[in-house]
């Protein structure tokens, strides 16, 4: 402490001016290059640092980056540093049991998990009608296990996957479009032609320009939730989030029947956060979606396909709009490429068994602890609310 | 003589426990699947104890024998907001074998008949699997010691050209659990593939266990499959095969 003390009062003597705070002092202290200030390549050029002005403090150098000049203050003051103790969760690797790291986050976060951090749910879907139906037929059974992975890996494992498949599909299409009606070259013979190619390099500045537009979007992205970020360094948020229900009618608990629906329906995307309501946050997820599920025909009906069959490619939108920390309300739209089809083929879609709706949902979740949640969800998979056009669903499930 | 034959599991004990002390432990007790090492490459052999059943022949006992050389790979990579540590581990086999080898004493290839057009006797055993894991429940007993308890899912392939069915890629849901003491560790997987499949329904339960020694792997797994084909077609009668794989592997753990 005394030579703290004593730094502070041979820094004021020197410079003219209060030790700099702790946090700047922190940062720019492991600087290497603060021991040798007048080299920085940011100092103005008409005005070269003498050695001389860290000691006349009548004559405060003036630099454009007040970094270099900070750095210029803070000669060998390291026993000025003074820490101040900013108070942090453990490492994971200091924590004896999940329930120890579980305990020092909050023991009950609930909706506020949406705006950041890793976490799975899993459970067990109980339904009927929506999605999979047949004309004339009553409501189908759809019963399943649904498991989330939000702001996790697998996401981002399987997004980067489909992004490399597409860019060597989109590389392999471009090329195979330029190389076909536009070449670039002269004829040398009847049956031989030299192939040009002409290539634009970037200058310095062109190149510069390129890095920071690539740093600022890597910002962009770490950005997403910086309180969430803060909370503990350990924390892992891709952003991401993937939703995988498969159905099968033998997880059915009440009614288990040979026309229960079998099938998965896997949507992945990114979500934003796109404010806060009651201090949680409101949450828009946006993505692709992929879908099959089938069922048996209708006994009870004695016309119409042997199988029923609802399909699905496309996008799909989800509003995450938190009501306490104890439930969420969402609502979401599916945008199915493949309703398409109705155009062209009319009601031949459905009488040949198959649904290409574009289904939306509203789902309202509790949090019953915070590892426990429940969901509802009302299902309309078509204009009307016959054949099963209008679905429920209940599901109950963990966090983990 | 006999002292010295007496000797034999002595040394090798030593021979282990020298590998488990000298090997330098992970900081993160659980975080690898082969104790402080991620990767690991081990030799297998399986035996296939089996018996295919048809409408027209009834059960007829078979056995084949394979083995090959596998490459593993497994760890943790970040944990959830609830401390669920998430991971993912996996493994590639490539080996040969013999055919179905019936009780008869003829040797079937790929038929639930003798296969006149194709006598080979060797088989090509390749496969192929990959398994997220999320552990919600560990215990860090110390830097070197620790307990992990989780749940995986993932898929398998399989492809055994002395196979009488064919299946592409079959999941596989399951539980996981690892004890980690110093340089030991063991690794122990129940994995539950429920019926699936077009032309054959498969069902298949397995259970793996390796023993790991610091960098020195020692593996055990049991499969048992079930395959009922749907329908009856002319070159597979509708029938049931069941199987029961017994592997032992040996194998060295790397990386860090």
């Amino acid at each position: 402490m005394r030579f703290i003390l004593i730094g502070i009062l041979i820094s004021q003597l020197a410079f003219g001016q209060s030790a700099p705070t702790s946090d700047s002092t922190v940062q720019a202290s492991p600087n290497p290059t603060s021991e040798t200030p007048v080299q920085e390549p940011v100092v103005e050029p008409a005005k070269p640092v003498e050695p001389e002005t860290k000691t006349e403090p009548e004559k405060p150098v003036e630099t454009k980056a007040p970094e270099a000049k900070e750095t210029a203050l803070v000669p060998a003051a390291k026993p000025v540093v003074q820490e101040v103790a900013k108070p942090k969760l453990k490492s994971p690797l200091e924590m004896k049991s999940a329930f120890d790291y579980a305990g020092q986050r909050s023991w009950f976060n609930g909706t506020r998990l949406l705006g950041g951090g890793l976490y799975y749910q899993g459970s067990l879907v109980q339904g009927q009608g929506g999605y999979v139906r047949g004309v004339g037929a009553a409501p189908i059974d759809m019963a399943g296990i649904r498991i989330v992975e939000r702001h996790g890996m697998i996401s981002g494992l399987i997004l980067t996957g489909v992004v490399a498949i597409g860019s060597i599909f989109a590389l392999y299409g471009s090329a195979m479009a330029n190389s076909t009606p536009v070449v670039e070259g002269y004829m040398v013979g009847p049956n031989t032609m030299v192939v040009t190619d002409s290539y634009r390099v970037m200058n310095g500045a062109q190149q510069a320009a390129y890095n920071s537009d690539a740093a600022a979007a890597s910002d962009a992205i770490a950005s997403v939730n910086p309180g969430q970020m803060e909370q503990n360094e350990n924390d892992f948020n891709s952003g991401l989030w993937t939703e995988l229900t498969i159905f099968d009618r033998n997880v059915a608990l009440l009614n288990r029947t040979a026309r229960g629906a079998s099938g998965y329906d896997i949507s992945m995307g990114g979500d934003l956060k796109l404010g806060s309501f009651l201090g949680l946050p409101i949450v828009l997820d946006i993505g692709g979606t992929i879908a099959n599920i089938q069922s048996a025909r209708d006994n009870t009906t004695t016309a119409g396909a042997p199988t029923y069959e609802y399909s699905c490619i496309g996008a799909m939108g989800r509003l995450h709009v938190p009501l306490t920390r104890f439930a969420t309300f969402s609502f979401d739209v599916t945008f199915n490429f493949k309703t398409f089809a109705y155009l062209i083929e009319g009601d031949a879609v459905e009488k040949n068994g198959f649904v290409y709706s574009s289904p939306i949902r509203a789902n309202l979740e509790l949090h019953l602890t915070d590892r426990i949640f429940a969901r509802g969800s009302a299902v309309l998979g078509g204009f009307g609310f016959n054949d099963g056009k209008l679905g429920v669903g209940f599901d109950l499930g963990v966090r983990l | 003589m006999k002292n010295g034959n007496q000797q034999v599991p002595f040394l090798l004990l030593a021979l282990v426990s020298a590998c488990a002390t000298t090997e330098s432990t992970s900081r993160d007790s659980l975080k690898h699947s082969y104790g402080s090492h991620p990767f690991a490459v081990y030799a297998f052999g399986d035996w296939v104890k089996a018996s295919d059943a048809t409408l027209l022949s009834g059960a007829r006992p078979f056995q084949r024998y394979s083995g090959g050389l596998g490459f593993g790979a497994g760890t943790q990579f970040a944990m959830t907001s609830f401390g669920t540590l998430t991971g993912a581990e996996g493994e590639v086999e490539l080996g040969g074998g013999t055919g179905n080898i019936h009780s008869d004493g003829k040797i079937r290839f790929n038929e639930l008949k003798p296969d006149p057009e194709n006598p080979a006797t060797f088989s090509i055993t390749f496969r192929a699997a990959a398994r997220a894991k999320i552990s919600p429940i560990w215990f860090r007993f110390s830097d070197e010691a620790g307990l992990r308890i989780g749940f995986m899912g993932g898929a398998s392939f399989d492809g055994i050209t002395s196979r009488i069915w064919n299946t592409s890629f079959v999941s596989q849901l399951g539980v996981n659990l690892v004890l980690r003491i110093g340089g030991f560790q063991l690794n122990t997987n129940v994995l539950y593939s429920p019926p699936q499949g077009e032309e054959w329904k498969l069902a298949r339960i397995q259970a793996n266990a390796n023993l790991v020694f610091g960098a020195f792997v020692l593996g055990g797994r049991w499969t048992l499959e079930n395959a009922v084909a749907s329908t009856a077609t002319p070159t597979y009668q509708k029938g049931l095969v069941a199987e029961q794989t017994f592997s032992a592997t040996v194998g060295f753990a790397f990386g860090e």
